[in-house]
């Protein structure tokens, strides 16, 4: 078939839109904020606007491994801050990056362990489960950090965030590396296609010998360490570790594997919509503030889009 | 087939909604009115102290002829929201940033680009720690905010007057490690010392709700105290509700800090026994009137002490007729 | 025919739960290369004879003999191992993934080795292409979803999964109970062909016109017990609904 027919068939087809819905609204919203104002399609923008949404994109990737399998993880809004707690005190008494990034990495995975080992050892249901371990790495942190917040100092976490490889920022780096290893996981391990269908049928997945409580619990592990990686890029940006940083980003996270196109249910993994999706909704951040757009609207008008792209999924194949 | 799929129907309605939105709230007009351009940063509009300082900021800036620009996070502790708002508007052409951090590193970072390019940035409201800005690099031109220690220490004078100098009182503490609230905690038990006991210290994040509940059950546990300090007004309207519903009004006193116009008014009526007003529509006006004068050529003081004033039933009316204005005159360095 | 070691032989099996008794003698062949029909009404007792023979309940007296050894499951891989497979009623196929990834679902070809296994998505979908082209009259495409696929062609995937992998005996609950009549003519052809293939199939079956079409014996239980079996040439439907029902023996 002619790329030109190929292209307008595809066009045509009510699926490819509702496959696309998060990439296709990344492009039409970043091509009506280009229109109305200058500064959104410059280099330093897009930079910025990409830097401003890796902590938001590592955490969607954390709730991504977790929504395939019809899972959900309400945790991380509690495990980031603690991680980040981790991550500081590490620092701060060794002084050693890289000690510091697996003290990160290691704590986020322990609370994904807990999560796992309750939901599919004590079959607790996830969203219970998860909400109740919020409470309890919240408290967690504050007691560990004695409720303080605390500055970490390092260069190097300087110049993760502001340092760059050429034009590309190493902030977002990280996060758009995570994205690929997870692409990676999903379409080329026997482990992915294992997580895929613990997700899509359960029983199936069983009756084909598959340990679905062991997958349900390695989702909820690689998740933590996810928040981890996440933790040392907050820490980076914001300067130290705060155990009260309940970042809104909870939501956002799921809001964005969800915006992606994969099912809260489980089965369907779409890691570029899910990377879309951050986008999508740290884009309308970015683009209102360079508007102006009236604090009162910007919710709204973030709200109405997300119901949009929304819609538009339900045309999904 | 040749119809158009519903979708690109739906994608229309939502590209000619955002786009409607968009251009009707843009400013009006463009035009560059005068040399200085300023951006202003804080946590959230939620919190009503927020919502005062932004309002400073943008009456002074129309009193002046400066465009000014109020963004925010989503909520207290949403560092990204506003680290994100904050790396926008670097790219803009703002010539001054008033920022009123999360906690003392939060928006560090974020700033230096900002400072990079040699504009002046103002530390509002909450202070950064001195030492991670100094080893960041970055340029803080001046502080502009309230002594919340002082605002302690005030509390804590008038809790002793009202009390007699005795007694058992608790504290009602925001959230956990934010600096502001751990000023103003010390500084009230640094003068209360060895006069007044602290039976419990709770932690009710700013907010009221929790305030009432944590202080419905400390009733039950210290019946006997005769004093609360709320680290804000939120937390002090929650604890007076719950001493109302207990019957106990007036017979415990609770100051807390900040100077709401609700708190002002439960002071008036009776039912806040002092509040020790903060002034953020004063910093947000001074945060303005700053950046016009270093556009200007002209050099500001490294800090600025905002003005606070203890609030009883005695000067409320007054407080409550000009607020959220001083109804006092202050130390403005900025001019009348 | 050929009666020398049939693939599957159960004798006078027994199954208790507790005080209730679900297998009182059931008994069973299933030669290499012929369709054993396995008929009775709810509560024959059905299902867990099939249980016990893959493996997920073993029995509590009888024998199961398999290539004429004795054997005893303790677990459904036990019987995988063996070259017994099953096609379940739900069909145990994943919606959202391929028919591909279906087919080698637990079973993937990897490269690699150790934790840094990656998949061979070539060959699977060359492998998968080559043992269902030989089965299935109208195959759908490898790399559609099974999402996609009607449910005719559901249930021919699932079978033929099963007898790719099943080298020796694959057991069928109810196969066409969901088709329209095109799609039933489509399993059974695909029933016929394995019956080419060598491979012992065991048919559980309401529709006793299909079980005349496509079985080369039938088998009927009732009450937990087997009670009548015939070469399905040497039988009407009269006489097997009597024997459901409960008629006269005939051996």
């Amino acid at each position: 078939m002619r790329p030109a027919s190929y292209l307008t068939n595809k066009l045509r087809d009510p699926g490819f839109w509702g496959d696309n819905a998060a990439v296709i609204g990344l492009i039409v919203i970043c091509c009506i904020f280009s229109v109305l104002t200058p500064t959104f399609l410059t280099w330093a923008n897009i930079s910025d606007l990409l830097v401003s949404a890796s902590i938001l994109l590592v955490l969607a990737m954390a709730q991504q491994f977790v929504i395939v399998t019809g899972g959900i993880d309400l945790s991380i809004g509690s495990s980031l801050p603690w991680a980040a707690v981790i991550f500081g005190l590490t620092f701060n008494s060794y002084h050693s990056i890289p000690l510091a990034i697996v003290a990160a990495i290691v704590s986020g995975m322990a609370v994904g362990l807990v999560n796992g080992l309750i939901i599919a050892k004590l079959k607790v249901n996830d969203f219970i489960a998860t909400l109740g371990m919020l409470g309890v790495m919240n408290g967690l942190a504050l007691i560990v950090s004695g409720g303080q917040s605390f500055a970490v100092d390092s260069p190097f976490l300087q110049n993760l965030v502001l340092g760059s490889i050429g034009p590309i920022r190493y902030f977002y780096l990280v996060a758009l590396l995570i994205a690929g290893l997870s692409y990676l996981v999903f379409t080329y391990t026997p482990f992915g296609t294992h997580v895929l269908a613990t997700g899509g049928n359960h029983d199936a997945a069983r009756n084909m010998g598959i340990s679905t409580d062991r997958m349900r619990i390695l989702v909820y592990l690689i998740g933590g360490g996810l928040v981890g990686v996440a933790a040392v890029l907050m820490v980076a940006r914001t300067g130290g570790s705060d155990p009260s940083m309940q970042t809104s980003q909870l939501l956002t996270s799921i809001a964005s594997v969800v915006l992606g196109g994969s099912s809260l249910f489980g089965g369907r993994a779409g890691i570029l919509g899910t990377v879309a999706g951050a986008l999508v909704l740290t884009t309308l951040l970015v683009g209102f503030t360079l508007l102006q757009v009236s604090e009162y609207y910007q919710p709204m008008a973030v709200g109405i889009v997300v119901i949009a792209a929304a819609v538009l999924s339900r045309l999904q194949r | 087939m040749k119809q158009t799929p519903h979708s690109l129907i739906y994608f229309g309605i939502t590209a000619a909604l955002v786009t409607a939105f968009a251009s009707a709230l843009m400013p009006a007009s463009a035009a560059q009115t005068g040399s200085a351009n300023v951006a202003v940063v804080v946590r959230d509009f939620n919190n009503p102290y927020w919502r005062a300082l932004r309002d400073g900021a943008v009456d002074q800036g129309k009193k002046l002829g400066v465009p000014v620009t109020v963004q925010a996070g989503s909520t207290e502790t949403d560092s990204i929201g506003e680290n994100a708002k904050i790396s926008t508007m670097a790219n803009q052409s703002f010539t001054c940033f008033g920022v009123v951090p999360i906690n003392a590193t939060n928006v560090i970072t974020p700033l230096i680009p900002v400072s990079k390019k040699g504009t002046p940035i103002i530390n509002l409201d909450t202070g950064l720690d001195a030492g991670a800005v100094k080893s960041a690099g970055l340029n803080i031109t001046s502080f502009i905010g309230s002594d919340n220690s002082r605002a302690g220490a005030i509390a804590g004078d008038y809790m002793l007057k009202l009390l007699g100098g005795t007694g058992k009182v608790v504290i009602l503490l925001g959230i956990p490690g934010e600096q502001n609230g751990i000023n103003r905690e010390a500084a009230f038990r640094k003068t209360i010392a060895g006069k007044l006991t602290v039976v419990q210290t709770a932690v009710a994040d700013y907010e009221r709700p929790k305030a009432l509940t944590v202080v419905e059950s400390i009733l039950k546990v210290h019946p006997d105290i005769t004093g609360i300090f709320s680290a804000n007004d939120e937390m002090g309207l929650g604890a007076a509700q719950a001493i109302a519903n207990a019957g106990k009004q007036g017979k415990i006193k609770v100051i807390s800090i900040d100077g709401v116009t609700e708190a002002l008014a439960a002071v008036k009526s009776g039912k806040l026994s002092a509040t020790v007003s903060q002034y953020p529509y004063a910093e947000g006006e001074m945060a303005v009137s700053a950046c016009h004068a270093l556009a200007a050529g002209k050099t500001i003081p490294a800090k600025v002490e905002s003005p606070i004033q203890l609030i009883t039933a005695d000067n409320a009316g007054k407080a409550i007729a000009s607020f959220p204005r001083p109804f006092f005159t202050f130390d403005n360095p900025f001019g009348p | 025919m050929n009666d020398s070691n049939p693939i599957l032989e159960v004798s006078d099996l027994r199954k208790s739960f507790g005080a209730v008794e679900a297998l009182r003698g059931a008994s069973l062949v299933c030669p290499a290369g012929e369709v054993t029909a396995l008929v009775g009404d709810n509560g024959a007792g059905k299902s867990t004879l099939i249980r016990c023979i893959t493996g997920v309940h073993p029995a509590s007296g009888g024998s199961i003999r398999f290539k004429g050894n004795e054997v005893a499951f303790n677990a459904p891989t036990e019987a995988r191992h063996l070259g017994i497979e099953t096609v379940y009623q739900d069909l145990a196929l994943v919606e959202d993934l391929t028919v591909w990834q279906n087919m080698y679902l637990n079973r993937e070809i990897t490269h690699g080795w150790g934790p840094l296994r990656w998949l061979d998505r070539r060959g699977m979908i060359a492998q998968t292409e080559a043992k269902l082209g030989r089965l299935l009259v109208n195959m759908p495409p490898v790399k559609a979803k099974v999402r996609r696929l009607s449910g005719g062609q559901r249930q021919s995937i699932s079978i033929g999964r099963a007898a790719s992998w099943g080298s020796a005996l694959v057991i069928m609950d109810e196969p066409t109970a969901a088709l329209g009549l095109r799609e039933r003519g489509a399993v059974e052809t695909l029933i016929g062909n394995l019956r080419g293939e060598g491979i012992a199939q065991l048919v559980i079956s309401h529709d006793l016109e299909q079980v005349m079409r496509i079985s080369d014996s039938v088998w009927v239980m009732r009450g937990g017990q087997t009670i009548a079996h015939w070469r399905t040439s040497e039988v009407d439907r009269t006489q097997i609904v009597a024997a459901i029902a409960g008629g006269d023996r005939k051996a």
